[in-house]
C-alpha cells in the first residue's frame, strides 16, 4: 500500500507465505486431473503443530499440504507436490496446475506470481484404488464466533467506560496502550471477514483480565503491528478497509501518525470452501 | 538483614513466602476470614495471579487432545512421497506459463511404462530407469525426451523375438507420450528371465 494522498504515514500490509501456500494447495488440489496434494514427512509434522497452535487460537487453518511460498516486494513464488490421474498427460495436468494456482493466488491476495513449480511425485493409474480425497477440511470446525462473548463485554465496557463508538469509528481512545489496543480490536472487527490472530483461544483465556486478543496486537515506538486471521478472499479489500478503519480509530492517539503493519498471519478454511462436487 | 531469595523463595513486601501462600491456596486455606492475606494488599495481588495461573494449568490440562484423522495413512503417504521425491526428471514446457516449472518423478513415470510393457502377452517387466536425455543431443533438440532401461521376463514357450519386444517398445513409447508427455528416445529392453504359466488343471 502507498502512502495515503492526506499525506499520512503509509499501512503496510504484508501476507504470510502459509496464507499464499494455502491458496496455492488450493487451486492446485481442485484442478482437474489431480488426484491429491503430496507431502514431505517434514511437511506433514509442520502441518500438524500448525494446525494445532491456531485451533488454541480457534481458528481452523486453511490445509498447506504439498504446497509451499516465498513470498517477497510483492510477488510470490510456489512449490506444489501433487499426484495425478492416468488418464491424461501429466505434462498437461502439470500446465493447467500452474495456471490455476498462479490465477488463483494473484486473484485471492494481489500478488504477482512469478512462478510456480509442479511437482508430480506419483501417478494414479486406477482412480478407484487411489483412496482419492476432496481438499483437507477441518472435521471438527472451531468456530470465530467463539470470540463473540468477548466482543460483548468489551462494548458493554466501553459503554461503561463512555470511551468507545461504533466499531472503528472510536471517537477517540486515549494514549493508553490498552485504549488504543481496544480500538485497534474494534476496528479489525468492523472489516467482516477479519479477526484478530490471536495466539489465545477467548473460552481458553478466561483467567485473563484482558481480552486475549489484545496479543494481536503490537505497540511500540516504532509503529504498530496487528496480526490479522481472514476468512474471506480477496484479502487486498479487507486489507485496504482495515488499514483505514485502524488509522481512524487512532487517528487522535500518538499511534496515528506512526508506521502500520498489518499482517495476514492465518486464513481460516472457509476462506476456500468450494463445492467439492466441482472436482472431476 | 539480607535474605537470599534464591535459597529460600520469594519473600512478597509483607513477609510472607510465596510459597506459603501457594501451599495454603493449593489446601484451601487461603484467604479465609481472619487470615493474614484477606486484608494484605500484597497478598492479595499475589493470590490473584496464582488462581488465574492455577486454573490457566487446569484448563490447559483438562483440554482434550484429539488425534488428526487419518494420522497412520497420512504419516504413510509422506513416507512414500519421500521416496519417489528422489530422482526428478523434467517435464516439456509446453503450455506452461513464464517461470513455470514442472518435474515428475522418475520412479512414478517408472510405473507407468512398467504397466504398459506388462500389458503385452506373456511380458512381465521388473526394473526401470529412466534419465532425461540433454536437449542438444535429442532428436529434435528440445527438452522433454528421456532414454528408457528396462528388464523384462518373458513366458517360456514365447519366442523372445523382435515381435514381442517390438510389442513392448511400442506400448512404452505410447504410454510415455499419453500418460506423461515424454517422449522416448531410446528404450533399451533386456530380457533377463523366463517363467512359465501353469498347466491347465494345475493350481
Amino acid at each position: 500500500m502507498g502512502t495515503a494522498a492526506s499525506g499520512r504515514p503509509a499501512s503496510e500490509t504484508v501476507i504470510a507465505r502459509e496464507v499464499v501456500a494455502a491458496i496455492g494447495a488450493h487451486a492446485g488440489a481442485v484442478t482437474p486431473g489431480v488426484i491429491r496434494l503430496e507431502t514431505s514427512v517434514g511437511g506433514l509434522l509442520t502441518g500438524l503443530g500448525r494446525s494445532a497452535r491456531y485451533r488454541i487460537a480457534g481458528i481452523t487453518p486453511a490445509p498447506v499440504t504439498g504446497a509451499s511460498a516465498t513470498v517477497s516486494s510483492g510477488q510470490a513464488s510456489l512449490q506444489i507436490e501433487i499426484a495425478v490421474a492416468a488418464d491424461r498427460p501429466a505434462a498437461e495436468t502439470a500446465a493447467a496446475v500452474q495456471r490455476s494456482v498462479a490465477r488463483a493466488v494473484t486473484a485471492g491476495t494481489g500478488l504477482r506470481v512469478t512462478g510456480v513449480r509442479v511437482v508430480i511425485l506419483d501417478i494414479v493409474l486406477d482412480r478407484r484404488k487411489a483412496g482419492r480425497r476432496p481438499p483437507e477440511r477441518p472435521a471438527e470446525r472451531a468456530s470465530w464466533a467463539d470470540g463473540g462473548a468477548w466482543r460483548e463485554e468489551l462494548a458493554a465496557a466501553d459503554r461503561a467506560s463512555g470511551a468507545g463508538g461504533s466499531a472503528g469509528t472510536s471517537g477517540g481512545p486515549g494514549d493508553s496502550r490498552a485504549e488504543v489496543c481496544a480500538a485497534v480490536l474494534r476496528a479489525v472487527r468492523s472489516v467482516p471477514g477479519l479477526q484478530p490472530a490471536s495466539p489465545v483461544r477467548p473460552e481458553r483465556a478466561r483467567w485473563m483480565p484482558w481480552d486475549p486478543a489484545g496479543l494481536a496486537v503490537g505497540l511500540d515506538d516504532g509503529g504498530l503491528e496487528v496480526q490479522l486471521a481472514a476468512s474471506r478472499l480477496p484479502l487486498p479489500p479487507l486489507l485496504d478497509q482495515a488499514a483505514a478503519a485502524i488509522r481512524q480509530a487512532t487517528a487522535r492517539t500518538a499511534w496515528g501518525a506512526r508506521p502500520h503493519r498489518l499482517v495476514i498471519a492465518a486464513l481460516d478454511a472457509g476462506a476456500l470452501a468450494v463445492p467439492v462436487a466441482a472436482n472431476p | 538483614m539480607a535474605v537470599s531469595q534464591t535459597s529460600e523463595g520469594y519473600a512478597l513486601p509483607c513477609g510472607r513466602a510465596l510459597e506459603a501462600l501457594w501451599e495454603d491456596l493449593e489446601a484451601g486455606t487461603a484467604g479465609r476470614p481472619g487470615s493474614h492475606e484477606q486484608d494484605c494488599p500484597h497478598c492479595l495481588t499475589a493470590l490473584s495471579g496464582l488462581v488465574a495461573l492455577r486454573d490457566a494449568t487446569r484448563e490447559l490440562t483438562a483440554a482434550p487432545v484429539a488425534v488428526p484423522p487419518r494420522l497412520t495413512g497420512r504419516i504413510m503417504a509422506a513416507v512414500r512421497a519421500e521416496v519417489r521425491r528422489t530422482r526428478l526428471l523434467p517435464l516439456p514446457a509446453a503450455g506452461l506459463e513464464p517461470g513455470g516449472e514442472a518435474v515428475i518423478s522418475e520412479q512414478a513415470v517408472a510405473v507407468v511404462l512398467r504397466f504398459a510393457a506388462d500389458g503385452v502377452d506373456g511380458v512381465r517387466a521388473r526394473r526401470c530407469a529412466v534419465r532425461p536425455r540433454d536437449p542438444g543431443q535429442a532428436p529434435d533438440g528440445m527438452p522433454g525426451w528421456v532414454d528408457v532401461e528396462m528388464t523384462l521376463a518373458i513366458r517360456y514357450g514365447i519366442s523372445p523375438g523382435e515381435a514381442v519386444l517390438a510389442a513392448v517398445r511400442r506400448a512404452v513409447l505410447a504410454a510415455a507420450d499419453a500418460r506423461i508427455g515424454l517422449r522416448v528416445a531410446r528404450c533399451d529392453l533386456l530380457v533377463e528371465d523366463l517363467w512359465s504359466a501353469p498347466a491347465p488343471g494345475e493350481d
